[in-house]
């Protein structure tokens, strides 16, 4: 299926599923009501096809021949592929909720399924990708901003968000008070934080090795 | 014990050629040869020359003082040339025929009892030279060597007929002499036993073959008679008789004309009645041995469908998952503000062939749940085996076994029973993913494959679990063998003996590199045509 560059902020889902009438008929109905779908007939064809990166959801079978549904979720989370995950199983087999749902499943459905409940699954899903992947997208530009702090202006700003006072901070790095206000000036700049408060939980967002980071 | 045996015909002929040319030889009205037959003597061949007044079987007492007498008597010669003019024969009969002058000589049997004379009279007196009376021991001889023949061929014949005779009264088998007329002429006991009527019966000449035959089976006896007649072989047939108490009683019989009768044959009868009643009781335990194995095999497919409800279950939820989701689909494209039938419709017309392939998973299955006897029909072994393969995926995918298969294009329709043939692949394809399970992390990998060969097709299912040791192999087919703590160790004999019943074979090898392979043979459907 072709899947165009205009549609780049449309939700896909993708369906694996090895049983060919199961996988057209969930294809038929997310289509029916307007959600785009793939659907791949094994782990392995997913694995090898070329994904747009759109947001939405898996539909996965747990017991496909080959990788199962698990192997597959395993993989795709090792890879930080976050897209959210729905099982759809025959057997409701429980050892295999508790493990799936342990690793992330959004969903554990079993057949056969009613429409509204996989749709609402579906849609729960994409809702949870889209506020990842804006979570996802506001932390990158963070990353990006801290990343064209110079070193002191990092120090300061680690400092600020331990809460310690501008002259605290001054006595530890062995500078003026007038110096570190002109840092923390430059840091809420580059930062586009409006105040210290929303400075600190940008900061905190922030991923731990990227803070440890002290210079560019 | 010669004393009563019959001379041929062609010897008589003989003789009589002999005492003609006696008494023309020696010039003398008769020459005789006499039989004694106590307590007579007759006169057995008499010359058939001028004046001889002895008739054949004419008859005198002995102790008359006949010529003859002393001659047997005395076992020598005798010679009376003028019997008026002798003291000792004045008085014998013979003179009152005007016979005077005698010469005879003893005729023995080969044992050494008397037989008779051979001897010349004259009503003349008559010197007969010394060289008739070595003519006469020389005929003498000659008599004596056809008595000894005769003796011989009646001793042959007589130990023919004693074994004939005692095989007659071992009444092994029923005998009869019978006639084209229907009559029975004589039988030995045992016949008599088997239809069940009595000696006085068959004296009273009562007894009929033919009264005693079922309509049902007179043409087939008719058609005897009329191949007897035309001297073809009669093959043994089995038929029935009346018995005399009205009931049935079946036989085999066999039947030959009797030589030099023109409508007496001899038969023999076998009662067959304990036969029948063997052939019953097998077919009887046959019987019985069909339904136990049915029985068996129908529990064996019970506990291996067991083992698969989850993959059933599985097999049959897919197609209704799909039937339920494009159902609802095409309710939400007609329910919505613009409806689109077009898609609607679409969407029913897949939930119809869900639909379906329900039916068919659930009939096949069914297929298999059900008890009934094994009809061999025409079989198609991939579609077969493919539909097997279908109701095992859900326990292969779950023990994360592959299965791959190689199944031949165009193979030969086989006989068999379908529902047998998928209980064999249930059977080891179970086995096969079971063995499996029992290895680690080792990749699972489970091939089935088929493949013609000369008049059979080759079915092979190989795994590449632990496999089997030489001495498992050998004992994997028994029944009760099992390795697994669970089953009753009868699959395999159960499929071995499907097999068997196939007219084919199954077997166990080492699979490569590594588990086992089970293969069988199912032989082509001979009704086969390209």
């Amino acid at each position: 299926m072709s899947i165009a560059a205009d549609t780049a902020d449309r939700p896909l889902v993708l369906i694996v599923d090895d049983d060919e009438d199961v996988r057209s008929a969930l294809e038929e109905l997310l289509m029916s009501v307007g959600i785009d779908a793939c659907s791949f007939g094994s782990t392995q064809e997913l694995l090898q096809a070329d994904l747009p990166e759109r947001p939405g959801c898996l539909i996965l079978d747990v017991r496909m021949p080959g990788a199962s549904g698990l192997d597959l979720q395993h993989h795709l989370a090792s890879n930080g592929n976050t897209r959210p995950i729905i099982f759809l199983t025959g057997h409701g087999d429980i050892a295999m909720t508790v493990q799936a749902m342990k690793a992330g499943a959004v969903d554990f459905l079993t057949k056969p399924v009613r429409d509204q409940t996989l749709l609402d699954a579906v849609t729960g899903a994409i809702e949870k990708d889209i506020s990842l992947r804006t979570a996802a997208r506001h932390i990158k530009q963070h990353i990006d901003r801290y990343a064209k702090l110079t070193p002191r202006e990092r120090e300061v700003l680690c400092e600020v968000a331990k809460g310690r006072l501008n002259k605290q901070i001054a006595f530890d790095l062995g500078i003026s008070e007038i110096t570190v206000k002109l840092h923390r000036g430059n840091v809420t700049r580059k930062m586009q934080a409006t105040s210290v408060a929303q400075l600190i939980r940008i900061w905190e967002l922030l991923p731990a090795e990227v803070r440890e980071k002290k210079s560019p | 014990m010669f004393n009563s045996m019959q001379i041929p015909a062609e010897v008589m002929g003989k003789w009589q050629e002999i005492v003609d040319l006696l008494a023309d030889i020696l010039s003398v009205p008769s020459a005789l040869i006499m039989r004694v037959e106590p307590p007579n003597i007759k006169v057995f061949v008499s010359s058939e020359s001028k004046g001889n007044p002895y008739e054949p079987d004419e008859a005198a007492c002995l102790n008359t003082g006949l010529y003859c007498e002393t001659v047997m008597n005395t076992r020598r010669p005798l010679m009376v040339p003028d019997a008026l003019q002798d003291e000792a024969w004045k008085s014998n009969p013979d003179i009152k025929l005007g016979m005077i002058s005698y010469l005879g000589v003893p005729i023995s049997w080969p044992d050494g009892q008397i037989f008779g004379t051979i001897c010349v009279l004259d009503r003349k007196s008559n010197k007969y030279s010394e060289l008739y009376l070595r003519l006469l021991l020389q005929w003498r001889d000659v008599l004596q060597a056809d008595l000894r023949s005769i003796a011989t061929m009646q001793r042959e014949i007589e130990q023919r007929e004693a074994k004939i005779r005692r095989l007659v009264d071992a009444n092994i088998i029923g005998i009869i002499i019978w006639n084209m007329e229907g009559q029975i002429l004589d039988a030995n006991s045992e016949f008599l036993r088997i239809v069940g009527y009595d000696q006085h019966d068959l004296l009273s000449g009562r007894m009929s073959w033919a009264d005693m035959t079922p309509p049902e089976w007179r043409d087939r006896t008719a058609m005897t008679i009329s191949e007897l007649k035309n001297k073809r072989p009669v093959k043994p047939f089995e038929k029935e008789y009346i018995r005399k108490d009205g009931s049935r009683i079946p036989v085999l019989i066999g039947v030959a004309s009797l030589e030099g009768t023109e409508d007496q044959g001899v038969a023999f009868v076998l009662d067959l009645t304990e036969r029948k009643r063997a052939e019953a009781e097998a077919r009887e335990s046959e019987r019985r041995f069909r339904n136990m194995q049915m029985e068996l095999a129908h529990a064996n497919r019970l506990a291996t469908l067991g083992q698969l409800t989850a993959s059933i279950a599985h097999e049959v939820k897919q197609p209704i998952t799909a039937a339920l989701l494009n159902t609802q689909t095409a309710q939400r494209l007609l329910t919505r503000p613009q409806p689109d039938v077009e898609k609607a419709k679409k969407a029913i017309d897949r939930a119809v062939l869900n639909g379906m392939r329900i039916a068919e998973v659930v009939d096949r299955t069914h297929a298999l749940v059900r008890k009934e006897p094994v009809r061999k029909d025409r079989l198609e072994i991939n579609e077969a085996i493919s539909e097997v393969i279908g109701l095992t995926r859900g326990e292969v995918l779950k023990n994360g076994v592959q299965v791959r298969t190689h199944l031949a294009e165009g193979l030969p329709v086989i006989q068999g029973s379908r529902v047998q043939i998928q209980q064999v692949m249930l059977n080891l394809i179970i086995n096969a993913v079971e063995a499996m399970g029992q290895i680690s992390d080792d990749r699972r990998e489970l091939l089935i494959s088929t493949q013609a060969e000369a008049d059979r097709v080759l079915v092979a299912v190989r795994d590449s679990g632990p496999g089997l040791s030489d001495g498992a192999i050998e004992r994997a087919f028994e029944a009760f063998y099992t390795t697994k703590s669970s089953g009753l160790g009868m699959g395999l004999s159960i499929c071995r003996s499907i097999v068997e019943d196939h007219g084919g074979q199954l077997w166990a090898t080492a699979n490569v590199p590594k588990g086992a392979a089970f293969q069988f043979t199912v032989p082509v459907s001979s009704d086969y045509q390209d």
